[in-house]
């Protein structure tokens, strides 16, 4: 559509409106009927109220390409539905305020209020919103996030590997920007560890035991038959070691919540690697840097010296991805760290050769809410009018978390993990991800979660304001495998 | 009075911000018409609302004529001060009744003072005690003053709310006169006899939302978004039921599902993204 019409220079900023048909949709007509000029960069999408606006939608604008995104609705009190209009207003509060950790200009992201009749303000707050966005220039997150932080090609498995070589199933075990934890949970397998070592050929385990680079390099391609890679990718070093598994293996597994979605290593992007690296070695209170080198900062470190690269840190790459971002992954084994029941259970779907659906998590596409202790604690209607704070109060051991006012992620967590945190009185903090077709995980619990809010306008603004770090509670696990994974332009880190 | 005698002088009032319309003046006439017949000596002024209550003139007139006097006036806030030879007020003029000669910009409202045996003021009305639990239950709204607020969504609704199905009248949505309670109690019976007509079908949302049983969590979220109990939880079986009689369409429960569960007609997650994905498909090009 938009190719056939000339390109204006400047070009436009692109506002996505969400409006309520019942009121902004209704208000666009008639500034159209009035003659009154609604900016040409309104990109609208009419819903049946504001309420209906997903907070993944608003992500997805921002992704696919908008400078800025608008929800227009109708005035507390005016709501076709009641209160659908405070439900948004509740996951715009949390929202808007998670973007902005993550350096997004809040002029970028507007609620605003407008009645049928009230189409000059409407056009006011489009006109107003579309001014700031030429100030603030493009955002341009599809080139920022799809092409320059991360890599062109996603490394393929082996497309026709060699015939299989007797034997064993070969396993190989390896770890990328992790804590250990998963290397942990493989030897918390106990007894079953020891029928896994009786089962298979481990190839290569470095936690473990010693094998060298050029040991795997020398294997043939599709010489491995599993290779489970926990840790997210974060150094390059990572990448060329993920993408060198890839094509020696005839399955990946991203084992635990950082291969599978970046993990809390993931929370990095919410920074560049510059501001990262000037944390951690020059604006620390501890360190005394005068000459401030920095390890780890792309360029600088690959002076050749006889004709090959001299030994250097390895480099961070421009944002954390999930091991997905570099290769192609045939199965995944969620959790921070995997259950002894969830590896288990994957370990015989993986070494029993079946066919598996491409990507396939391994564990029970259910929420935990669902096998959760408590569930029968919970009320008809979860209104919370008062949220508490884990730090300042001791939740009952018998009572749903979210009946106690205390933010639990186990409505959007995919289950497995039991006995995990519920069991010893921590709420969910979501490290399986979601279930199967949620675009972003982190959305579909801040909208949840928002959702509970109840009181006036200001109350719920008042709740929202109460829960300090919405980026880090609902992305604590998959920020960098969300819809927006890195560090926006603008703001501060 | 203190020492049993009747009053030589009362006055009935409301204050200027009294809004009880006609029911404050039918009130304040019915007792100034009953002191008239018991103390005849005592002389009777009704000050506050007289004109906001057309239907009450020729009651009013009569009164006038059997000697209360009428004042086209009402009691300034705060002005009695009682002391040993009776009550001293203030009763602020109603500008209204005086051919617009004080309702000029900036003139300061005439205010006359005046003395009194005794003053006795109408209260306001107020909602009843039960009406906030009440309104909690139905999803009602309470206005400044405690009654249940109507709210259909045209004038062409009288008594309606804006959860169908629940109509508010009489004293319930504010200050009524029986007249006016009993007209409200006849507009909401007609409006839910007209849907109650054997054999009539009634029209349904076709936006009604769907739940899918097998990736629902039973979490409540959908529950606590619907404003219409469209959305319960069975009590057997602890899973989320959705009653599409009930549903409005509006899609909040949708959003607010963090399993995928919940999904909106129509409006569809996959539906909406496509339309998001199209419209900015095309590029920066300055106008759709």
């Amino acid at each position: 559509v938009t190719s056939e019409l000339p390109v204006v220079d400047p070009p436009e900023p692109r506002l996505v409106a969400f409006m309520c048909r019942w009121c902004a949709s209704a208000a666009a007509d008639q500034a159209g009927r009035a003659r009154l000029p609604l900016p040409h960069s309104l990109l609208t999408v009419e819903l049946p109220c504001t309420g209906r606006v997903e907070p993944a939608f608003v992500l997805q604008a921002f992704r696919e390409g908008a400078d800025g995104v608008l929800v227009a609705g109708c005035h507390p009190g005016d709501c076709h539905y009641v209160d659908g209009n405070l439900r948004a207003h509740a996951r715009h509060a949390l929202l808007s305020r998670a973007l902005q950790q993550a350096g997004l200009e809040p002029e970028r992201l507007q609620l605003v209020w407008a009645g049928a009749s009230e189409a000059e303000r409407l056009v006011a707050a489009a006109t107003r919103m579309t001014e700031a966005l030429r100030r603030l220039g493009p955002l341009d997150l599809p080139r920022r996030a799809l092409a320059a932080s991360a890599p062109a090609e996603l490394e393929q498995a082996p497309r026709d590997p060699p015939p299989r070589a007797p034997g064993k199933p070969r396993v190989a075990f390896y770890w990328n920007a992790s804590c250990g934890g998963c290397e942990e949970a493989v030897v918390d397998l106990g007894e079953g560890f020891a029928d896994l070592a009786e089962r298979v050929e481990i190839v290569l385990w470095p936690v473990a035991m010693d094998w060298k680079r050029a040991d795997v390099e020398a294997m043939p391609d599709g010489h491995i038959d599993v290779a489970f890679l926990n840790g997210a990718l974060r150094l390059d070093e990572q990448e060329d070691w993920a993408r060198l598994l890839r094509r020696k293996a005839r399955r990946v597994v991203a084992f635990g919540a950082c291969a599978h979605l970046g993990g809390v290593v993931g929370l990095g992007n919410l920074s560049t690697p510059d501001q990262i690296l000037d944390a951690a070695y020059r604006d620390a209170p501890t360190i005394s840097n005068p000459e401030g080198p920095v390890p780890g900062r792309p360029g600088g470190h690959h002076a050749l010296e006889d004709g090959a690269l001299t030994p250097h840190l390895p480099i961070l790459l421009p944002r954390t991805l999930p091991l997905a971002g570099a290769v192609e992954v045939d199965a995944v084994i969620p959790g921070c760290p995997p259950s002894t029941a969830v590896i288990t259970a994957a370990l015989e779907v993986l070494l029993g050769g079946a066919a598996l659906a491409p990507g396939v998590v391994l564990a029970p596409n259910a929420s935990l809410c669902d096998t959760c202790p408590r569930r029968d604690s919970k009320p008809e209607r979860l209104e919370l009018t008062a949220l508490r704070r884990l730090d300042t109060t001791q939740p009952d051991e018998a009572t749903c978390f979210l009946a106690q006012g205390l933010v639990c992620l186990g409505p959007g967590t995919r289950q497995g993990c039991q006995p995990g945190c519920l069991e010893v009185n921590m709420p969910c903090r979501g490290c399986f991800g979601a279930l199967d077709g949620v675009a972003d995980a982190g959305a579909a619990a801040l909208s949840a979660m928002a959702s509970l809010l109840h009181g006036d306008e200001a109350a719920i603004a008042r709740l929202a304001a109460g829960l300090p770090d919405p980026a880090g509670l609902f992305w604590r696990y998959g920020y960098a495998a969300g819809l927006v994974p890195l560090r926006l332009p603008g703001g501060r880190p | 009075m203190a020492s049993g005698a009747a009053p030589t002088s009362l006055l009935l009032a409301t204050t200027a911000a009294e809004s009880d319309g006609e029911l404050a003046v039918r009130e304040l006439l019915k007792l100034a018409g009953l002191v008239r017949q018991k103390h005849p000596g005592t002389a009777v002024a009704v000050a506050g609302g007289l004109h906001r209550a057309p239907g009450q003139a020729a009651a009013a007139r009569a009164l006038e004529a059997a000697g209360v006097e009428l004042l086209d006036a009402a009691l300034v806030e705060g002005s009695a001060v009682a002391d040993a030879g009776g009550v001293r007020v203030r009763l602020r003029l109603q500008p209204v009744l005086l051919g617009g000669a004080l309702a000029r910009p900036g003139s300061a409202p005439l205010e006359v003072p005046r003395r009194f045996d005794l003053v006795s003021l109408h209260a306001p009305t107020t909602g009843a005690p039960g009406a906030e639990a009440l309104a909690g239950l139905l999803r009602l709204q309470l206005d400044a003053r405690g009654f249940l607020a109507e709210g259909g969504a045209s004038p062409f609704e009288p008594t309606a709310t804006r959860v169908p199905g629940v109509f508010v009248a009489g004293a319930a949505a504010g200050p009524r006169s029986i007249r006016e309670a009993i007209r409200d109690g006849a507009a909401a019976a007609g409006r839910v006899l007209a849907t109650l007509v054997a054999g009539e079908r009634q029209l349904l949302e076709p936006l009604a939302a769907t739940i899918d049983a097998a990736t629902c969590g039973a979490c409540g979220a959908c529950v606590s978004t619907c404003a219409f109990h469209a959305i319960t939880r069975d009590a057997a079986t602890g899973r989320i039921v959705l009653d599409p009689v009930h549903c409005r369409g509006c899609g909040t429960c949708a959003a607010a599902c963090p399993t995928g569960a919940a999904e909106a007609r129509h409006y569809g997650r996959a539906a909406v993204e496509a339309e998001i994905r199209a419209l900015l498909a095309g590029g920066r090009g300055g106008a759709r």
